[in-house]
């Protein structure tokens, strides 16, 4: 048997959608953030290792 | 609710219905978290973010407002992911004032802008689904024909959920080690008398024309189309000239020492003599097969395949490795992936699905088509091909066997009018255009003359799927071992 879907129905569906495509939109931003973290780090520790040899510290 | 959690299994064939418990986190950041192995987990995630209230919110809203409204929210945050990182990325580089040398190293080192552009194509992608989704709603809204029925993604979340899973995993851990791998082989081939045969020797013998293997194989009267198949297939490959040439030699004599497996360190040496390539005298001529039939064996010769000599010597070596000599007919009978394993050893790995199931009631083997598979097995198959690439799969196929009173012989494809399969018989996969799902296959005893089904077809027709993902990062290190035990 075919059921119409209702205008209701159809909102519903589009707000599902929605909120899945946030969801795996957030876990790409979540992995991002992850990417700056590791960035960040590596730039720390090239910076701390340029300081290591201005200083001469072995 | 669509997405349902799952346990990723490890490999194709390594599914096992034991190991499918999983943790149920409490927090919603463990929700987020993606890891390989675990599945992704929309349903909690959901229910804590948009809660029952929204859907009653959503009552008296017109709907082309509201797909709207909602479509230009995820463009602006997809925009908002992009100019988040270039700002993030700038507030970085000045609180560490490093000088632009070392951050650009860095960046490269880190492979960062290629890193982002994937977060950013694939939020690009999502949104597109997003947008495609949507429209589709609408478009159901327009036909009662169409309007009970769901989209794929709804009846098969765990399909659609894995075959996203395997995409992503190829593309974003295979992609840069496949990169590396091609810039080393192209270092290696152009770095003169580090392999072992020269390019003039592979052309002379692998190449019909200049820079392309189109090998005309011909398998002959011998029963090993698995093999004559898998050689096609690995023909293909872009790294073929550079595991041939650097595995395989030919000697002055006119005699053959291949390695096997190819590119391998440790990897037995095979001497394939001019002898051992020429018709065989049968020592089953005019006796009946073991295996029963009342038609004697009629061949009084074996013959090799018909082709370019480095690839007969190529089914040599996998038939003398695996028997001892080369006994033609010992070989009759196997796997393509058989083939491509004992030739590519721990470079390649195995990636077969079967839809042969045994019955019991009628005690014998069934071979349903490829179209039977079970949902996993399925998101596998589609994966591989809706993904092929030639930098990575080999594969050859099996078809459906005759029916009990069938003649073995050519028959019509189903669904098609102008092509011809044989059962029971292994081909190979020359290519696959995902886009237009269609795959281009090659029969061993011509392999010049291709053969296209739909995907469809092909799962209606082919019933076993024998076929290997190269392991880039292992080729890699075995390219990298070659190289240095030939400098030193």
């Amino acid at each position: 048997m075919n059921v119409q879907p209702t205008a209701n129905n159809i909102t519903a569906e589009i707000e599902q959608e929605y909120q899945e495509f946030l969801a795996k939109l957030e876990l790409l931003r979540k992995e991002q953030e992850q990417l700056m973290k590791e960035y960040r780090e590596k730039l720390e520790q090239r910076k701390l290792l340029r300081l290591r040899e201005q200083l001469n510290i072995k | 609710m669509k997405f349902e959690s799952f346990e990723q299994p490890k490999t194709a064939d390594q599914n096992n219905p034991s190991d499918q418990k999983e943790k149920q986190p409490e927090k919603e950041e463990d929700l987020l978290k993606y890891e390989p192995g675990v599945g992704i987990r929309f349903t909690e995630l959901l229910k804590k973010e948009s809660g029952e209230t929204s859907e009653r919110q959503e009552e008296e809203r017109n709907p082309d407002e509201f797909a709207t409204q909602k479509i230009q929210s995820a463009e602006s945050k997809t925009v908002e992911l992009g100019t988040d990182s270039q700002q993030r990325l700038d507030e970085i580089e000045r609180s560490v004032g490093l000088p632009a040398e070392d951050i650009s190293v860095i960046r490269e080192e880190m492979g960062l802008s290629g890193r982002l552009g994937k977060i950013g194509d694939e939020a690009n992608r999502l949104l597109g689904r997003l947008k495609e989704k949507v429209s589709g709603l609408f478009a159901k809204e327009k036909s009662s024909d169409t309007a009970t029925e769901k989209s794929e993604s709804n009846e098969r979340p765990e399909y659609s959920e894995l075959k996203d899973y395997l995409k992503r995993e190829q593309r974003e851990l295979s992609r840069p080690v496949i990169e590396e791998a091609k810039r080393k082989r192209d270092q290696l081939l152009e770095a003169r008398g580090i392999l072992s045969m020269s390019k003039a020797d592979f052309d002379t013998n692998f190449s019909s024309k200049e820079f392309e293997v189109r090998a005309d194989l011909k398998q002959q009267n011998v029963g090993d189309c698995y093999a004559v198949a898998a050689i096609h297939a690995m023909s293909r490959s872009p790294h073929f000239e550079t595991i041939c040439r650097s595995s395989m030699k030919k000697l002055p004599d006119g005699s053959w020492q291949v390695r096997v497996p190819l590119m391998s360190e440790n990897g037995q040496m095979v001497t394939i003599t001019p002898e051992e390539l020429l018709p065989q005298k049968n020592r089953q001529f005019l006796r009946r097969s073991e295996k029963g039939g009342v038609m004697p064996d009629l061949r009084r010769k074996l013959m090799p395949v018909k082709g370019k000599e480095g690839l007969q010597v190529l089914e040599a070596a996998f038939i003398k490795q695996k028997f001892g000599s080369v006994d033609r007919l010992a070989a009759e009978g196997g796997w393509g992936d058989e083939v491509l394993l004992s030739l590519g050893g721990d470079n390649f790995k195995k990636y077969s699905i079967d839809s042969s199931t045994y019955n019991p009631e009628k005690k014998k083997w069934e071979y349903p088509g490829l179209g039977s598979l079970d949902e996993k097995n399925m998101a596998y198959l589609d994966h591989y091909l809706e993904n092929f690439d030639p930098e990575v799969h080999m594969a050859t196929v099996s078809t459906k066997h005759s029916k009990i009173g069938e003649v073995v012989g050519f028959y019509k494809a189903k669904g098609t009018t102008a092509k011809f399969l044989v059962p029971g018989h292994a081909y190979s996969i020359s290519s696959v255009d995902a886009e237009k799902r269609m795959v281009n296959l090659a029969n061993p005893w011509d392999t010049s003359k291709p053969i296209e089904l739909t995907f469809d077809q092909f799962k209606e027709n082919f019933s076993g799927f024998n076929a290997i993902r190269i392991d880039s990062a292992k080729l890699l290190s075995s390219m990298r071992h070659v190289a240095e035990k030939k400098a030193a």
